[in-house]
């Protein structure tokens, strides 16, 4: 059996590295859409993994809705938080947001059950939630875009 | 040959004319048509329902409130209704710059037309209901200036009314009028108020109790004044339904630009806050017109939020016929008072606007043209100068257009 050059191996790791590379970038960039399909978000010092999506599965418009949040630690087991809370606001409007969500429930594995988010503009909103683990304090960001 | 022509020719059918009947009027896109279907009155759905009055619908609840809606004789001084400010042939508003009941008020009145769908009443929303809302011009010193007492007496002591609330409520609690002062209200001067508060509480509560159900029949009423439809929401219909060379017929050239610019969320930003079938996104926003001092002092919602919290009238508070997780608004109130809170008021409808001026909630503009130029150039100055509004920058012509269709979605347009 032939041997692969190991230029060719350190090649091939480089590739891999810059593929996984923007592969994590794709799920920790703030996803800007509405997040129907669920945005991924890796808390600002990296303590939190969260898949955060609306519960209808586009956010409606003028309506007060809920969505859920799935926290995982860095090695992807579920976070059973102290405490978790949302604020944010449309910066481009330099406003906060029209309601205050609420965690109502917790649905275990990590996942929670947020109530009352209201959004009644189109455009760019923020969303930083703060998230506090047993002995780790961190917050997660994402930017949802609400177009027609 | 020809028959290679032929099924070129149809082929050509097939793809082309779909596209030709499709193609809208005005270069509007099949996003511009998905905006205007979400401002038209299609869009709009029944009224949401409101479990904190549990008469909210019923029929017999909407004739004693349109009774009383328009009975001047809940005034102080017999002179006065609720229809004195809210004209019906007025989409419901005075045409006044200020409200005017006893007094000059210091806020324009608004349309009631599609008050059912909102979360908060009051340029401020001060309160988060109809019938909460309903309650406070009987005793508000410059509006209809009479006292809660006052109100539930002149209910429980007409026949009619008597009837009606027992049909509604069951029977009313006996009150002892000889030894009422009619004049008793926790709002208004200090001589009134002591009167209020020397009442025993439970006699506060029968009180209360029906003056709530007053307010819940005035907004059975209420709710059965929905929006009519107008002249754009009957050009959308025509859209959707393909009809676009009938649709093409309703508009004029200059309507459709103005159509293009309030969806061109690059060249104006009007679809930010009115949007929606109500062209309202029923929120608050500083739009830079709060009074920070002087004698028409007003901080808009700012103060509103503290008032609403407060008010023993709310879906949370005694008189509410809710369960407290029914109260979705007040439950997720944004308590977060930021800086753009200080002056904010609650966006209000575009419809109707050949009917509800002077615009602003108070009343400074007396025409659409005047409003066009607050927005071409916003204050940038002092508390006034923070605000969310980027200038409006039309040419004359589109200006123009903009206004025609404002005018569009006017009750007589």
């Amino acid at each position: 059996m032939r041997k692969t050059h190991p230029e060719v191996i350190a090649r091939r790791r480089v590739f891999e590295r810059l593929f996984l590379a923007i592969v994590f970038l794709l799920s920790v960039t703030a996803v800007a859409d509405d997040c129907s399909e669920g945005c991924k978000v890796v808390s600002r010092d990296g303590h939190f993994h969260l898949v955060a999506r609306p519960v209808p599965e586009k956010p409606p418009l003028r309506e007060y809705h809920d969505w859920t949040v799935e926290v995982q630690d860095v090695n992807g087991s579920p976070v059973d938080l102290a405490g978790l809370s949302v604020t944010g606001g449309m910066p481009g409007h330099g406003h906060g947001l029209p309601s205050q969500p609420k965690v109502n429930e917790y649905l275990g594995g990590g996942r929670y059950r947020i109530s009352g988010f209201l959004f009644n503009m189109h455009g760019e909103w923020t969303l930083r939630f703060h998230l506090a683990g047993q002995n780790l304090e961190d917050v997660a960001d994402l930017t949802l875009t609400l177009d027609y | 040959m020809y028959r290679r022509l032929a099924s070129l020719l149809f082929v050509f059918v097939l793809i082309v004319a779909p596209l030709a009947r499709a193609e809208l009027p005005g270069n509007l896109t099949q996003r511009d048509l998905r905006i205007l279907q979400s401002l038209s009155l299609s869009a709009l759905g029944p009224a949401p329902a409101n479990p904190s009055n549990r008469v909210a619908d019923d029929e017999r609840a909407v004739e004693m409130g349109k009774a009383l809606f328009f009975d001047t004789a809940l005034s102080v001084d017999g002179s006065l209704s609720c229809a004195s400010c809210h004209e019906p042939d007025k989409a419901f508003t005075d045409g006044k710059r200020l409200a005017e009941g006893v007094a000059t008020t210091a806020r324009n009145t608004p349309s009631l037309y599609g008050a059912a769908y909102l979360d908060w009443l009051y340029w401020d929303g001060r309160r988060d209901s109809l019938w909460s809302q309903a309650l406070i011009p009987f005793e508000a010193p410059s509006e209809m200036g009479a006292s809660r007492v006052a109100v539930v007496q002149r209910v429980l002591t007409d026949p009619d009314y008597q009837n009606d609330y027992r049909a509604l409520f069951s029977s009313p609690p006996e009150l002892d009028w000889n030894s009422l002062p009619d004049q008793a209200t926790p709002i208004g001067d200090t001589a009134r108020q002591n009167a209020w508060y020397r009442l025993p509480r439970e006699t506060q509560r029968k009180i209360n109790r029906v003056f709530a159900n007053i307010g819940k029949a005035l907004e059975a009423y209420q709710r059965t004044l929905q929006p009519p439809e107008t002249r754009f929401d009957r050009f959308v219909q025509a859209l959707s339904e393909g009809e676009t060379q009938r649709a093409g017929q309703m508009v004029s050239q200059k309507e459709l630009l103005g159509i293009k610019l309030y969806t061109d969320t690059e060249r104006t930003q009007c679809l930010q806050c009115h949007n929606g079938p109500l062209l309202s996104n029923g929120g608050f926003h500083n739009i830079g017109t709060g009074r920070f001092s002087g004698k028409s002092m007003d901080y808009g919602r700012v103060f509103g939020l503290q008032a609403v919290l407060m008010d023993e009238f709310n879906c949370l508070g005694d008189y509410s016929d809710a369960a407290p997780e029914q109260c979705d608004a007040l439950n997720h109130v944004s308590q977060d008072a930021h800086q753009t809170l200080h002056g904010a008021f609650k966006t209000p409808t575009l419809r109707y606007l050949d009917q509800t001026g002077p615009y602003f909630h108070d009343g400074r503009f007396d025409s659409l043209n005047a409003v066009l130029d607050y927005y071409a150039d916003p204050p940038t100055d002092g508390r006034n100068g923070i605000h969310e509004l980027a200038p409006l920058d039309l040419k004359d012509k589109e200006r123009s257009a903009l206004e025609a269709f404002l005018r569009m979605l006017g009750q007589d347009s």
